[in-house]
């Protein structure tokens, strides 16, 4: 029976399924009917979830080389520029696809209570956006990558701007232009990619291919792309993705926009969005830009590293419980980064995997948080205090969601962190010597935060007729801790399914890696200079 | 001697002229033929699509010992600047009635000036194209102040009229040195007669770009648009954002990109600096905008600017982008303006941004239009505008001005910072709409047109690819 | 049955389940059954596949058992530049060191499972203390019987947690709270030495099995050999945290927060020697490295001392108790150290029964007093026979009076000391360290004693003997004190009596070229020693009845506090040692987190609005430009063409001049570029 999804388009089908849902609710529901709103969203997104799982069975790991990217479509879109509308799926999308449906049902199911303006716009952009996220991972065509990737701000940018909190106006633009700033560099380093597969530009002799924004075509040039371009090419997409993870010292944005995005935006953007910019360098940066990789390691890692350090330091001294998450985000993403510029199939593999990890963990701390606000709205850790004598339930999920977010073993978050760090260390010991200290000062923050909302007699009045979780609070909750403790102890289908897509990336960006024997051979990069004439001459004659 | 193949080719222009002539006759037979007279119009436009579609059918070739030209390149920006006219009249309509203005003679004048354009864009010649230009000028100067007894167009008429003039003066001194030097007003003789850049045929060259870049509203020469598009009447404002533009783009490429071509090295210099100042000036001034014709205003600033990247480029995908930017530009600019018609502006309230707050809670879907053509203004995909800046930034990247490419998407990014003005104000307020909403057909139809276009090219523009790229051939 | 050692850590695990999710429907009496039932299945187990194990197998061989493979996650090269596969196992494995461990850890466990049911039976958190330390039951045998050094992490973490939680109980109230997180946080700090230690062990190793690892180092030693240092050294921070020994030992005093069956399973018994047992279980690794070794002693030893003298001033019976826990694990880490790891093991399981049996004791008198401290208790041998003789059993033990157990261990551990002093001079003043260590003991001890059970009581409850749930068990471990050391009897009897020698000597394999310096000690010299420490123990317990039990109102040492106050205070604070910890790390960390959040809403993001305002500014400027400027200009002529007369007024708005000023301007521009070009 599952084999008939082979047949069908089922990645396109997946991904405009939350779309088509949203033009039912917008053409075919009254502003009033919001019971009706409300089943359309969760229907389709439930669908869509529904759909995204058997992909986890059909997708088949063992493939190798370029066999990994499966379920291809592929159709000519604008054939005169070489854009064709091609979306395939590999271990690391497949992943994040089964992340994005997931967290997009949950965010529809947990956002019933809370939305209580404007539903029908809300479901509409909500699931506008999961099609915009779809199409981002499953996009295998750096121009309909670059489409989905802009489209996905719009929605976003409204879910923060219209349902936020008091500054949403200030955090919604921000947000949007400050990604965009990013994304629109990103743009032209596309361009450059693509002139120089085919005509050549800036007299740069090009490579004469026919043209194309085939990624999968740009991995096969990587290696002849002149050592001097690919390092203004990976600044132009290092900033683009540094940005959406965000990267120290572009993260400035994510407090902001988490503090006044609605849960089920904080959840959205905590757990898909900034995985865009991890998932950019996984499937961009390095396998397109291996010697640029090479020489900007120093700088990536280093911000990774701060990252890691400064993002746990600034969440100790936060007061607001949304602001303190949105920070240990960054430190979490620190470790991602730092994974995937261990440029070795651990790190990658760690690195990869935390971010499904931080999906999860973080998800949860947001729709935790935001249940709380729900009752109380405050978020500020000060106005709380001795939960755990009124709300028991709430107090057991939000423990066990800390430990998994400061990588307690058994748990998912553990093993994301370890693989990164012995990637880490393989590549430099002194990196995974700094990065270790993160593990420490997380567990500080979290558990302090616990401590002070929990622990302790009840201190406000307000707080001791507080409701413990209701059944649909609770169902919103059980599936990511589900797959705290599935990734915690079984991670091993998950890994398996990244191996050879990992392997993939890695033959590229370190060829030496499964051959050469000498450690010394991969410490340093595998650079070789091309001079890349800098005047700049455009005309034909 | 003159041969009806001849005639033929210049269908389009006689239909054009013989129509505002009829138009102006109906004027003498009967007072306020409102109904007949709109009819006449639409027609006369439509017929001269008509003609344009009969002409091309005859293929590339010159009329009129070459005074003329039927080529892609010209037809194409004909087309565009007739459907510009059309979408203004669309826009025009239920203004003019309040307005209570002889409906004829604006029509009329309208199609004069629609003449003119077709005209700059399909001769061959430095004199017949400033004939055409004008044609086109003088219709309007007289549009832009065309409800008399409102002293603001009044004035922005005769700023215009007197800058114009100006220019025209720059343009024609220009031009008379660039014969002077070359002693050919032939385009296409032009620049096989051009050996070296001798000062005088520089200067011309100089002079002639101040002239034109002054109808394409480029910094330094851009001082009148904001004065004018605040005043002018709206539907007219919407007219000159879109079709003396485009004119004046097509007369700056045949021109610079054919005629001048081998001095491409001397003019590159001047227009690259232009389109720099054009870019930043334009979206820098229009951030701090509350009015929203001012900020459209300095909104086209800014899009000349980036348009001018296409003809710097100097290369087939450079041109090719300057169509496309031409566009998309007609599409969203003119669905910006009818929007801003749709908000009641007699007396010139309904043209703050602010007036847009709470549109969404009472007219949705024309909400959903401004937030269609504000993002594609700020060239955010999947929409025309993001095409067109996609090719011109190309265009840029691939001859090299990767510097102008960087400033040009770091400054369309910061444009959106404005363009979000009217979407917050739709959609990011709480309260409902405050201004009584025009509702009429035209202006509807008007809008829909636009929308599907906008649309259209951003999400297939494949076919206007095609399209374009044999529009193109003549011409490179 | 070996094959079923799977289930000694499940039994437990499903007995948290049940307990902890069903907590609002279970009662006490189930909850207790539950509780108790799944330790004691686990305990059988245990013994079962053991002697199972020696059966079928016998001591010398290992018994692995191999579950699933946990983490495959790419490939790695080593530091050798082959290219390993990560892939992690779930795998358990008995030898003589995890059967020892899993053994007593089970037995004591089930016993203090028991105990709870007296001593927590009032608790309104009664469920939630039994699944708490069933799942602290699992984390422990995780962390024995793993194969590999992830998954004893895995159990090393859970009893962390537990241990956080379980100190946390009561949470309601300040003090347990902090502890929690702080007993939690200095883990952390000694698990980071851990997590390296193993990056280290798999970079050099290419892998984190017991049998590969300790197997690859043992077959080439001086290959292996650089490296056993920083790897020992890594792995030896971790067991400073978890086993409370300097520099980290400060959290286990204030883990006295807990209940106090918790101190006697968590905080004496099991968890607080996983170090020593993490130790021993890499001691080919240490073996590689004299310097590691000499650290794992030094430290041992140093602890051993001078927490010994912190336990000299308190007040509360529990807190003397924890400072005489670091001090013996001290003595568990002198005796590896020095490399007597099978000493270091016996004294851990005989520490593990009379100290388990001590803290039993004093819950029971704390369950009676409803207070801690011994001052406000006394002549407590009347009211609480039982409670009062296992005690003083076990503080015999624990004094190492012969033949109570602790004297064999703690005798075994000083004389290997001495031996290998023969061989470095200065492991003597290790010697006299431990032997110091050893009379404080002795006094501190007999000192709770005499002062908590002798003389008249001074409290205001009415004391009376604790129910048969409680005493059971301190009956049993007191028996243990009494006659557990036997397995272990060393000099002068016959090698052949050392079974636990015989049964521990089998983890610590024979290392080609590493020479023994352990010197033979001659007959009349263990004489000497025995009776040395003897001796030393005997005259602790002759202080501490001459201060507290000779003069009735501890003149003596009253006056002695009020004429050196400072000293007292000092001794009493544990040397200050959190303070100092407070003032430097913590506010350290704490200062750094607020600097860098004022940075990062100041400078970072100040820049980004910066650049924004900076944007907006310059938007502003130029608008201004366009209109103020050009305007001006406008007033200016307009007055002008007012001067000029009216008449051209509404013609010569004068805008359009200044405009056409800039149009020239523009257009002579254009023109110079080209003029200064040429």
């Amino acid at each position: 029976m599952l084999d008939a999804l082979k047949t069908i388009p089922i990645l396109s089908v997946i991904t405009y399924l939350p779309l088509a849902g949203a033009l039912l609710i917008i053409l075919f529901t009254r502003k009033e009917q919001t019971k009706v709103i409300k089943t359309l969203a969760t229907f389709f997104t439930g669908v869509t979830f529904l759909l995204s799982l058997p992909l986890w069975t059909l997708y088949d790991w063992k493939a190798t080389g370029l066999d990994i990217f499966q379920f291809t479509e592929r159709i000519s879109w604008i054939p005169s520029l070489g854009v064709d509308y091609f979306f395939a799926m590999d271990g690391i999308s497949l992943l994040l696809i089964l992340l994005t449906t997931l967290l997009s049902f949950i965010s529809v199911y947990c956002s019933f209570t809370a939305i209580t303006k404007r539903e029908k716009e809300y479901y509409a952009f909500l699931l506008m956006l999961e099609t915009g996220m779809l199409g981002v991972f499953l996009s295998m065509d750096f121009f309909l990558f670059y489409v989905f990737w802009e489209i996905m701000l719009v929605p976003m940018y409204f879910l923060i701007g219209i349902w936020g909190g008091p500054r949403k106006l200030y955090a919604a633009i921000k947000f949007f232009i400050y990604t965009l700033l990013g994304s629109v560099l990103m743009l032209l380093g596309i361009l450059a990619l693509y002139f120089y597969n085919t005509t050549g530009f800036f007299g740069i002799e090009g490579l004469g291919n026919a043209p194309s924004f085939d990624v999968l075509q740009f991995h096969k040039i990587a290696p002849m792309i002149p050592a001097g371009m690919q390092w203004w090419i990976f600044l132009a997409f290092g900033i683009a993705f540094a940005i959406k993870v965000p990267m120290f010292p572009f993260h400035t944005w994510l407090p902001d926009a988490h503090v006044e995005a609605p849960t089920a935006g904080s959840v959205i953007l905590a757990g898909v969005l900034l995985k865009m910019g991890t998932y950019g360098f996984v499937r961009f940066s390095l396998p397109i830009l291996p010697k640029a990789t090479w020489e900007l390691l120093p700088v990536g890692v280093f911000l990774a590293i701060v990252g890691i350090i400064y993002g746990a330091l600034v969440a100790m001294a936060q007061k607001d419980m949304k602001k303190l998450v949105a920070y240990s985000s960054v430190s979490h993403l620190g470790f991602v980064m730092l994974g995937i510029f261990a440029l070795n199939p651990a790190g990658i593999t760690g690195g990869t995997l935390q971010m499904i990890n931080h999906g999860i963990s973080t998800g949860a701390l947001f729709l935790l948080v935001g249940i709380v606000y729900e009752r109380r709205h405050t978020r500020m850790i000060s106005d709380y205090g001795g939960l755990s004598k009124v709300m028991p339930v709430y107090a057991i999920i939000f423990m066990i969601i800390t430990l998994s977010s400061i990588g307690l073993p058994a748990m998912n978050g553990f093993v994301g962190e370890f693989t990164i760090l012995l990637g880490a260390f393989d590549r430099s010991w002194v990196w995974a010597l700094f990065a270790a200290t993160g593990i420490v000062l997380g567990a500080a923050y979290m558990l302090w935060m616990y401590q002070r909302v929990f622990f302790g007699e009840v201190t406000h009045k307000e707080n001791e007729g507080l409701q413990d979780l209701s059944l649909r609070e609770k169902w919103t909750l059980y599936p990511l801790i589900i797959l705290v403790f599935w990734i915690g102890l079984y991670p091993k289908p998950f890994l398996e399914r990244l191996e050879n897509s990992v392997k993939y990336i890695v033959k590229i960006v370190d060829s030496g890696f499964y051959q050469l024997p000498e450690h010394e051979m991969k410490m340093e990069a595998p650079v070789s200079k091309e001079p890349a004439s800098e005047e700049s001459h455009g005309d034909e004659h | 001697m003159v041969m009806n193949t001849d005639i033929l080719a210049l269908l389009p222009q006689l239909c054009l002229t013989a129509g505002g002539l009829i138009l102006l006759l109906t004027a003498l037979i009967r007072k306020e033929p409102k109904g007949p007279g709109i009819l006449i119009a639409f027609l006369t436009l439509f017929a001269s699509m008509g003609a344009l579609v009969m002409t091309a059918e005859g293929g590339a070739r010159t009329a009129f010992a070459g005074m003329l030209t039927i080529d892609g390149f010209g037809l194409f920006f004909s087309g565009l600047c007739i459907a510009g006219s059309i979408l203004t009249l669309l826009l025009s309509l239920e203004y003019i009635k309040e307005g209570g203005w002889g409906i004829i003679e604006y029509s009329a004048i309208l199609i004069f000036a629609t003449a003119g354009m077709v005209f700059m864009v399909t001769s061959l010649n430095l004199v017949s194209i400033y004939v055409g230009l004008e044609l086109m000028a003088l219709s309007s100067y007289v549009l832009a102040s065309f409800c008399r007894n409102q002293e603001k167009s009044f004035e922005a008429g005769f700023k215009y009229f007197l800058l114009g003039a100006f220019s025209s003066g720059l343009l024609l001194y220009g031009l008379s040195l660039i014969y002077g030097a070359t002693g050919s007003l032939d385009i296409a003789v032009l620049a096989s007669s051009i050996q070296r850049a001798e000062p005088m045929l520089v200067a011309g060259l100089a002079l002639t770009a101040s002239g034109l870049l002054f109808k394409v509203a480029a910094v330094p020469f851009h001082v009148w648009t904001p004065d004018v598009y605040e005043g002018a009447p709206t539907p007219v404002t919407a007219f000159f954002a879109i079709g003396p533009k485009a004119a004046a783009f097509a007369v700056l490429l045949r021109v610079f990109a054919v005629g001048l071509g081998p001095l491409h090295q001397e003019w590159s210099t001047l227009i690259g600096l232009s389109a720099a100042l054009t870019m930043v000036f334009g979206n820098l001034v229009a951030l701090v905008q509350k009015n929203i014709k001012r900020m459209l205003a300095y909104s086209s600033i800014a899009h000349a600017g980036y348009a001018l990247l296409g003809l710097l480029a100097f290369s087939e995908l450079g041109i090719k982008a300057v169509l496309i930017y031409m566009l998309a530009y007609l599409f969203m600019t003119a669905g910006a303006f009818a929007l801003v018609i749709f908000l009641k502006s007699r007396t010139y309230a309904g043209e703050m941004i602010e007036d847009f707050r709470g549109l969404n809670h009472t007219h949705p879907f024309l909400s959903f239009c401004m937030l269609v053509f504000m993002l594609s203004l700020a060239g955010i995909p999947p929409t025309a505008g993001f095409i067109g800046k996609l090719f011109l930034f190309a265009a840029a990247i691939q001859a090299g001005y990767v510097i102008l490419a960087v400033l040009g998407v770091l400054m369309s990014a910061v444009s959106l910072y404005y363009y979000l003005g009217p979407i917050v104000a739709m959609y990011q307020r709480d309260e409902t709409m405050q201004l009584p909403l025009r509702r009429h057909w035209s202006l509807s139809t008007a809008v829909v047109i636009c929308l599907v276009g906008t649309l259209l090219v951003g999400l297939m523009p494949n076919w206007v690819i095609e399209v374009l790229s044999s529009a193109l051939l003549p011409v490179v | 049955m070996k094959n079923l050692i799977w289930l000694i850590p499940i039994f437990p695990l499903a007995g948290f389940l049940i307990n902890g999710l069903f907590w609002r429907s279970m009662s006490k009496r189930a909850t207790a059954w539950i509780g108790c039932t799944s330790v004691g299945l686990s305990t059988v187990l245990a013994f079962g596949a053991v002697i199972d194990w020696i059966m079928s197998m016998g001591i010398h061989q290992p018994f692995y058992l191999n579950l699933y493979l946990w983490i495959p996650a790419g490939q790695l090269h080593t530091i050798f530049g082959t290219l390993v596969d990560v892939s992690i196992p779930i795998g358990m494995q008995i030898d003589a060191l995890s059967a020892l461990m899993v053994l007593f850890v089970s037995f004591v466990g089930f016993w203090i499972h028991i105990y709870s049911i007296g001593y927590m039976h009032d608790d309104p958190g009664f469920t939630r203390f039994f699944s708490y330390i069933n799942l602290f039951m699992f984390a422990m045998f995780v962390l024995i019987l793993a194969d590999n050094f992830l998954m004893m992490f895995v159990g090393w973490e859970g009893v962390g947690l537990c241990s956080y939680l379980l100190i946390g109980f009561y949470y309601t109230q300040k003090w347990p709270a902090d502890s929690g997180k702080k007993a939690f946080i200095v883990n952390r700090i000694g698990d980071f030495g851990f997590l390296l230690g193993m990056f280290v062990i798999f970079w050099v190793f290419g892998s984190l099995s017991y049998h590969e690892v300790f197997g690859q180092a043992l077959a080439n030693p001086e290959l292996y050999a650089p490296f056993a240092t920083i790897i020992g050294i890594c792995l030896f921070i971790g067991a400073t945290g978890k086993s409370a020994q300097l520099p980290l030992y400060v959290w286990l005093p204030d883990a006295m927060a807990g209940p106090t069956p918790v101190s006697a399973l968590i905080h004496a018994a099991t968890m607080v020697t996983a170090g020593v047992y993490m130790v021993t279980r890499c001691n080919v690794i240490f073996r590689l490295s004299p310097t590691a070794m000499a650290v794992v002693a030094i430290v041992g030893g140093v602890t051993a001392f001078f927490a010994a003298t912190m336990g000299v001033a308190q007040r509360d019976i529990k807190k003397i108790l924890a400072y005489s826990t670091i001090s013996q694990l001290g003595y568990m880490f002198l005796a590896a150290g020095v490399g007597a790891y099978v000493y270091a093991m016996f004294h851990v399981l005989t520490h593990a029964f009379f100290k388990a049996c001590l803290f039993l004791g004093s819950g029971s008198m704390i369950h009676a007093c409803h207070t801690n401290d011994i001052f406000e208790m006394g002549g407590l041998k009347k009211s609480m026979p039982t409670t009062f003789r296992t005690y003083f059993i076990a503080t015999l033990a624990i004094s190492g009076i012969f033949p109570f157990a602790g004297f064999f261990s703690k005798d075994g551990i000083l004389a290997s000391v001495f031996a290998s002093g023969m061989g470095h001079g200065w492991v003597f003043g290790l010697y006299a360290l431990g032997l110091g260590g050893a009379f404080i003991t002795a006094f501190y001890m007999f000192r709770s004693v005499f002062v908590a059970f002798f003389g008249e009581y001074r409290g205001s409850a009415h004391p009376h003997e604790s129910p048969r749930t409680m005493t059971l068990p301190l009956i049993v471990l007191a028996a243990l004190s009494l006659v557990g050391g036997w397995i272990g009897l060393g000099f002068p009897f016959p090698e052949r009596f050392n079974l636990i020698k015989h049964f521990l000597n089998t983890i610590v394999p024979e290392i080609h070229g590493m020479e023994h310096h352990t010197a033979h000690v001659s007959p009349a010299l263990e004489w000497l020693l025995i009776l040395g420490s003897l001796a030393v123990a005997g005259l602790g317990i002759f202080t501490a009845w001459a201060l507290y039990m000779k003069d009735r109102d501890w003149g003596w040492v009253k006056g002695f506090v009020t004429r050196h106050p400072v000293l007292h205070r000092v001794v009493f604070n544990k040397y200050y040692v959190d303070e100092l910890y407070g003032a430097t790390v913590v506010a350290g960390t704490m200062n750094l987190a607020n600097g860098s959040a004022t940075f990062d809403a100041r400078a970072i993001d100040g820049v980004v609005n910066g650049t924004r305002h900076a944007t907006v500014g310059t938007s502003i400027f130029s608008g201004f430009f366009d209109l103020r400027i050009v305007d001006g200009l406008v007033n200016l002529s307009a007055w002008l063409a007012d001067a000029m007369g009216r008449v051209f007024r509404k013609v010569q708005t004068g805008v359009v001049h200044n405009y056409a000023l800039i149009l020239g301007l523009g257009a002579f521009c254009a023109l110079a570029i080209y003029i200064f070009m040429k």
